[in-house]
């Protein structure tokens, strides 16, 4: 058996902190970080309320250079993967060559590089578009500036898998490690908001109208009227276990089992059965007893028939023990950055693993199915294994289990 | 349409297209190349680029990675 993949290194940048120091207080005191859309004006659309990145200065994180050629997105990619490397107390330089690799996953692209490019084509001609909008607007840039920055020369990819691709990415990194890399770095980051972005996420016609921040995304309430767009995601250091514990690294979690189907797009009344699906190869391949899941970190689209799906995915799964296991989606007080979202909810997920907290459901106050949903203050106790579900808007289901690691594997 | 540019103004210009910060020094004196300098081939099509549309630069000209930016400013006060 090939040794365990171990999360060692947590890098965030979200609407709700920048950095896991200030992400944790923020998602385990439920603090409501969504607001007014104001990355652009004016804002002519449907959409007033989102998660948006207050305070990140670009230049702390990305070199001159770089910083012009890239976009929104990919300066949050390096500044995530730099804390993490910075957490995980990891020099790519240390690790033998090829060893270490990167995989991102991405929803939008470089849209905000793109909106100003595009309208440089519409009021002056295409010689007026930079040359860098060539790889800035790329889904593949984060991966690629992340390796050439680092000098990461292991395997390498980008996903471009909806939302469930953050939990894709991070399967995708483990299958690497079983083929013999030594590391990898893995997330997604998206920076979703301008108007041409806007415009291509109306069409899924699942961002909610609401104008109220406290009330816009109301997940598993009989107000859930869609859900607030968010910007930012997450990177993590993800090492073979045995590496991990030669060089004293300390284990943050194990991740233990992943399951991923597709039931079409745009049928989020359908996804039950692939959810459910999904979590149960999951479950089965971490080898834990669905009676040992002690918190389940909820996908929580906002949508009457994609929440109802959800509890019956939960339903069959955990049958009349559901009741009795906290369910969570700490995303509300933040919004859904795509890509990013999965991401941060494996951050949130290692976390509470590591705190011994569930961090609650922000402005959720009620639930109209019997769930045990967190709401109010954090749930306390110890917590050894999380399930964390997502689904893409476009039709993919997955599951990822991860665990508290065994002191053979490098936990304390 | 500006078709005098200064030393100073060409290292803010090559700084706000690349990115790579130029002093006005080393683009009247030094022989440092665009690649020495840190600016890769795309940031020169972006810089040529930004010179041809407002100041005066003919199209038919060529700038390579290996040249300098002093060689750069030659080319524009020749205004070949």
């Amino acid at each position: 058996m090939s040794p365990a993949a171990v999360i060692t290194g947590l890098g965030v940048v979200a609407p709700s902190g920048i950095g896991v120091e200030s992400f944790w207080p923020a998602i385990r005191d439920g603090r409501r970080s969504l607001g007014p859309l104001t990355r652009f004006e004016p804002n002519p659309y449907p959409v007033v309320v989102a998660g948006e990145v207050h305070g990140f200065e670009q230049s702390e994180w990305v070199d001159g250079p770089i910083a012009v050629q890239t976009d929104r997105f990919t300066h949050f990619a390096l500044a995530a993967a730099k804390m993490a490397l910075r957490e995980a107390d990891l020099d790519p330089v240390d690790v033998p060559p090829f060893g270490f690799g990167v995989i991102t996953a991405s929803y939008s692209g470089g849209v905000e590089f793109g909106q100003r490019e595009i309208e440089r084509l519409w009021r002056n001609g295409p010689e007026h578009v930079g040359p860098y909008q060539s790889i800035a607007w790329f889904y593949a840039a984060c991966t690629g500036q992340i390796s050439i920055g680092n000098g990461l020369r292991g395997p390498s990819g980008v996903l471009v898998a909806d939302e469930a691709g953050g939990l894709d990415a991070l399967a995708g990194a483990r299958s690497e490690l079983r083929r013999g890399a030594t590391a990898m770095l893995v997330g997604g980051t998206e920076a979703p908001f301008c108007p041409y972005a806007i415009c291509c996420q109306l069409g899924h016609g699942l961002l909610s109208p609401g104008d109220d921040s406290t009330t816009a995304y109301l997940p598993f309430t009989s107000r859930a009227a869609g859900f607030a767009p968010g910007e930012g995601g997450a990177m993590l250091v993800v090492e073979n276990a045995d590496a991990a514990r030669e060089r004293g690294a300390r284990a943050r979690a194990v991740v233990a089992g992943y399951g991923a189907t597709f039931t079409g797009p745009q049928r989020y009344d359908r996804s039950a059965e692939g959810l459910e699906r999904a979590a149960r190869s999951a479950v089965a391949e971490a080898g834990v007893d669905l009676a040992e899941v002690d918190v389940v970190f909820l996908d929580a689209l906002g949508d009457g028939r994609a929440d109802l799906a959800e509890f019956e995915a939960l339903r069959s799964l955990f049958g009349g023990r559901l009741d009795q296991i906290p369910v969570t989606a700490p995303k509300t007080g933040y919004g859904r950055c795509y890509a990013g979202t999965a991401a941060l909810d494996v951050v949130a997920a290692v976390l509470a693993l590591d705190h011994g907290a569930i961090p609650p459901t922000p402005n959720v106050d009620e639930c109209r199915f019997d769930l045990d949903l967190v709401t109010g203050p954090a749930r306390e106790g110890a917590i050894h294994t999380a399930l964390v579900l997502s689904r893409g808007l476009y039709g993919g289901n997955s599951a990822v289990v991860l665990r508290r690691p065994e002191p053979n594997e490098g936990g304390n | 349409m500006d078709t005098t540019l200064s030393p100073t103004d060409l290292a803010a210009l090559i700084n706000r297209c690349t990115g790579v910060a130029v002093t006005s020094d080393q683009v009247c004196f030094s022989q440092q190349s665009f690649d020495e300098l840190g600016v890769d081939s795309l940031g020169l099509m972006g810089v040529v680029a930004e010179l041809q549309r407002n100041h005066g630069m003919s199209r038919g000209v060529d700038v390579a990675p290996n040249q300098s930016p002093r060689e750069l400013l030659s080319l524009l006060t020749g205004k070949v």
